[in-house]
């Protein structure tokens, strides 16, 4: 991971910053309104301290999970805090949902699988590698159980994760989500030889 | 009276009537370690069941068989008797249903079972456990009396 210099992180970012402004397109035809994101971070960050990150272990969020298949592999979340993720389903479903029905899980799903593909087809095309996104899967928990699996899955070989992270809302500031993409370790050189074929 | 917080991949040991508490476990297994008599006890959160040997690099208490070793140690250093101690669990969730059932998949089940040969190498009797299921959970470990509480969105609050 050390081996991603200054250079390869400043190329990663404005190929994230691409792949999620078509998420973002993605997700406004979705709901109809305009919805602007964030300038990706790419950083390599301490794995203990994500839940903090996310406001807590304790606070209920919404979490979507794709694995990432292909040339590259890893792990796709998506972090709704809870009154986003209510928010998007009444926005989509036209009702409100609660307790969470099964309608409105698939609801989430389905704009995690929107947000993964238009990202990775992005990220793919422009790195020539192919990158699929899994069927995606939710979890309705408390952020520190719902990060563990992305926890577990890299912190077998470190304590740092190279995470692209990007937040972004509507318009009316009410839905909001974060957007993690952890590349396994193993992944790295992959996607590091891809940049350097690409940016000199 | 003072919550002492145990962060993931890390455990803390404590005498008297203290609450150890550690959050948000999903796949995560917490590990309650109580000698009565000292009155003393410890918590750990772990993350993964056992070291993958080289390739292993950083925080060794995120490991079950690396942090339970720790934690033991720490508790013997401050007077409590192998004997003497019994062991409480909770978490070990499976958060996710993912189609493809790649190595993270049980790991839950896997850390859980990971604990169960550390007590078991140590003849540590498990007098209470609440694992797997779908959902996160937040413990806090009382040393006055050895009572786990078990939190989650899903149930009322279980001692065990």
């Amino acid at each position: 991971m050390k081996r991603l210099n200054e250079s390869d992180l400043d190329f990663l970012r404005e190929l994230s910053n691409i792949g999620v402004g078509h998420a973002a397109t993605a997700l406004s035809q979705l709901i109809g309104r305009q919805v602007g994101m964030r300038v990706p971070k790419v950083s390599i960050v301490d794995l203990s301290s994500v839940p903090e990150l996310m406001g807590g272990s304790e606070k209920v969020v919404s979490g979507v999970y794709l694995q990432v298949l292909g040339d590259a592999r890893g792990g796709i979340l998506l972090i709704f805090p809870d009154h986003s993720s209510r928010a998007l389903i009444s926005l989509l479903l036209k009702r409100v949902d609660e307790p969470l029905s099964e309608m409105g899980a698939s609801t989430l799903k389905e704009v995690g699988n929107i947000l993964a593909s238009a990202y990775l087809s992005v990220l793919g095309n422009m790195l020539g590698i192919t990158l699929i996104p899994s069927i995606p899967s939710l979890a309705h928990d408390m952020v520190g159980a719902v990060v563990d699996i992305v926890l577990s899955d890299l912190g077998e070989i470190g304590d740092t994760a190279f995470v692209f992270e990007t937040e972004f809302c509507d318009v009316s500031d009410d839905i909001k989500g974060h957007f993690f993409l952890l590349p396994d370790p193993d992944s790295i050189d992959v996607i590091m030889k891809a940049i350097r074929s690409k940016n000199g | 009276m003072d919550k002492i917080v145990v962060r993931i991949a890390d455990y803390r040991i404590a005498e008297a009537s203290a609450t150890l508490v550690t959050y948000g476990l999903g796949s995560c297994v917490a590990v309650a370690l109580y000698d009565s008599e000292k009155r003393t006890g410890g918590l750990c959160h772990i993350m993964l069941p056992s070291s993958p040997g080289d390739r292993a690099s950083g925080n060794p208490k995120k490991f079950a068989d690396l942090c339970f070793s720790g934690m033991l140690r720490d508790m013997q250093n401050s007077g409590c008797e192998v004997s003497r101690i019994v062991a409480k669990i909770a978490g070990g969730a499976r958060m996710f249903d993912l189609p493809n059932k790649g190595k993270s998949f049980s790991i839950g089940e896997r850390n859980r079972d990971a604990v169960l040969i550390e007590l078991a190498k140590r003849r540590i009797p498990l007098i209470g456990e609440d694992t797997g299921g779908n959902y996160g959970r937040t413990v806090e470990f009382h040393t006055g009396n050895g009572d786990m509480l078990v939190r989650s969105l899903r149930s009322e609050t279980k001692v065990i």
